[in-house]
């Protein structure tokens, strides 16, 4: 098994990254249901049935609300990388764009960033499986984001140090994943939250490694 | 049915090699017998330890031909892979690395012997000399 | 020069990996040990039921392998998934032990207890619910232990065991203070599996924390 796999289809300078939002693992999950409802619903009963989807969507309304509002005004986020796999001890740019669904003003507007190396293993007993993760490291940074004609963005530099977590590791059961949580805050804005992943490679950057040798 | 494993370096690069000797002394007088080992395997291998079920993988390996009386004195070149997981010290895992020299004997236990390696990141040769992550010390990095 | 930092700190390894106490290895089962007090089994042949009722991580696996250990039987282990593994009946003999048998059908687990107190078996059993009344019914005398969470002097011994096969000979090695414990006592709730994982993050903190700055060559 390859340790980790470089992000496929990313152009020579600048990488854009999606999220890993839980809305959208939801959204399929609840089309899979739609489908279970319709070739089964029969069984049930036209009004079983509309009640359970009315239960299901204020659910969801209620626990998503701001994701739920977020996603009808907002398209989903994108992430600019100046190069992708990150290097250990760089510091690294990060574009953080957002379009809005129909014009907004954005004037006060404040990106909020979470870095963080998240070790995750597993065992086996007997039969069951057990799952355990752990964030060894974490790094906060935040910056003002501006306007754009079709929405905002920000930049942010995050630091993948070197003096904890490790290069990103994808074993039968052993992990190492590097995750990027941003959220924004200000008036009109989102106020939902998404995750991006890094991949970190096995590569020092040539200044870390030029200030280490020079002490 | 000794072997001896001698490595020019202990730290290797991904992308790199491991290089080094491999000796074994002839078992056999040469003349009138043939040694029952057939062949030296070297293998650079990697496993973890931890709160996780252990992954291991034998990620480059050799197999270097015995004269017939079963001597051998040969240099090696392991590559290291380019991609890791390079040598860690993690709060639930460790990653490690060692080389194997083990001689295939015919109908008897292979004698075998191991040494303990780093994998570092590239451009780590000269930093690291322990697994990954590096010391902190902030005085250096002003 | 390799610098190995377990080595550095006295440890051949990670007193609190997940191999440190696999229950499938019996020399080093036994050798990490920590003894909670509970009575031996009675002797195969009893006619008896011993239950350990207890939650995930409380050890009851851990002492149902410790008895096996010095009494020989059989062991049986009733798993989560496949599910057809559950309809497996475990066997019958003098002495039997098993695990997680709440996970038995109710009539796979009604049948075996009657086929094995008609041969006056001894079993010796890890569940999460209380059998009892099944067991008796079928003609079983039962023996009950709990395995509640773990205090702190049982917590200091499970640490000093491991750290005791650990240890490189002849060196000083890392120690667990007191204060440490018993923060790790109050985050696991008493529960030694989770105990364990915490632990071993803070033996790798400690290891860590005597790192020498990273030497050039």
């Amino acid at each position: 098994m390859s340790p980790y796999e470089p992000p496929v289809d990313a152009p020579a300078s600048t990488v854009v990254r999606q999220p890993r939002g839980k809305l959208r693992r939801f959204a399929w999950i609840g089309g899979v249901a739609a489908l279970a409802l319709v070739l089964f619903g029969r069984a049930l009963g036209a009004g079983v049935i509309v009640l359970i989807v009315a239960l299901a969507a204020g659910a969801v309304t209620l626990f998503f609300r701001d994701s739920v509002a977020a996603a009808l005004r907002w398209h989903p986020p994108v992430i600019e990388l100046g190069e992708t796999p990150q290097r250990l001890g760089s510091t690294a740019r990060i574009g953080y764009r957002r379009k809005a669904r129909r014009p907004v003003d954005v004037s006060e507007c404040n990106v909020e960033c979470r870095l963080y190396c998240e070790e995750e293993v597993t065992y086996t007993r007997g039969t069951d499986t057990v799952t355990d993760k752990k964030t060894i490291y974490e790094e906060r940074t935040s910056s003002a984001g501006q306007g754009t004609p079709d929405g905002f963005a920000a930049d942010l530099a995050i630091h993948i140090t070197a003096n904890a977590g490790g290069p990103t590791i994808a074993l039968a059961h052993n992990e190492v994943h590097w995750y990027l949580e941003i959220t924004v805050r200000g008036a009109r804005l989102p106020r939902d939250k998404h995750s991006f992943e890094l991949f970190v490679g096995p590569v020092l950057d040539p200044g870390l490694r030029a200030r280490v040798q020079d002490t | 049915m000794t072997i001896a494993l001698d490595l020019d370096h202990v730290v290797a690069e991904c992308g790199g090699h491991f290089t080094g000797r491999v000796s074994r002394q002839a078992d056999a007088d040469g003349v009138s017998s043939t040694s029952r080992a057939r062949a030296v395997r070297l293998v650079l291998r990697y496993r973890t330890e931890g709160r996780g079920d252990t992954d291991r993988q034998d990620v480059s390996n050799l197999e270097l031909e015995l004269e017939p009386h079963g001597g051998l004195n040969t240099a090696f070149s392991l590559p290291v892979p380019p991609n890791g997981p390079v040598s860690y010290d993690g709060r639930m895992l460790r990653v490690l690395y060692e080389i194997e020299a083990r001689v295939d004997v015919k109908l008897a236990r292979d004698p075998k012997i191991e040494r303990p390696v780093l994998v570092v990141p590239v451009g780590g040769l000269g930093v690291y000399d322990r697994p990954h992550p590096l010391p902190f010390d902030p005085s250096r990095f002003r | 020069m390799i610098v190995d930092r377990y080595r550095a700190a006295g440890l051949r390894t990670n007193p609190f990996t997940i191999e440190a106490a696999d229950p499938a290895d019996p020399d080093r089962a036994a050798a990490v040990f920590v003894d909670r007090g509970l009575p031996e089994p009675p002797p195969p042949g009893s006619t008896t039921l011993v239950q350990l009722i207890g939650d995930k991580g409380a050890g009851k696996s851990t002492h149902v392998r410790h008895w096996q250990r010095r009494v020989e039987g059989p062991y049986h282990y009733v798993p989560r998934v496949p599910i057809r593994g559950r309809f497996v009946r475990p066997p019958v003999g003098p002495i039997v032990y098993a695990d997680e048998i709440d996970r038995l059908p109710a009539h796979v687990r009604r049948s075996w207890f009657r086929a094995s107190a008609a041969v006056s078996s001894t079993i010796v059993a890890g569940t999460h619910r209380d059998l009892s009344g099944s067991a008796r019914r079928a003609g079983l005398r039962v023996v009950t232990h709990h395995l509640g969470p773990a205090d702190h002097a049982t917590l200091r011994r499970f640490v000093d065991a491991r750290l005791d096969v650990a240890r490189c000979s002849h060196t000083a090695c890392t120690s667990i203070g007191d204060h440490e414990l018993a923060e790790i006592l109050l985050e696991s709730a008493g529960n030694l599996r989770t105990a364990e994982g915490l632990l071993h993050a803070l033996v790798a903190d400690h290891v860590h924390a005597l790192d020498e700055p990273a030497v050039r060559r």
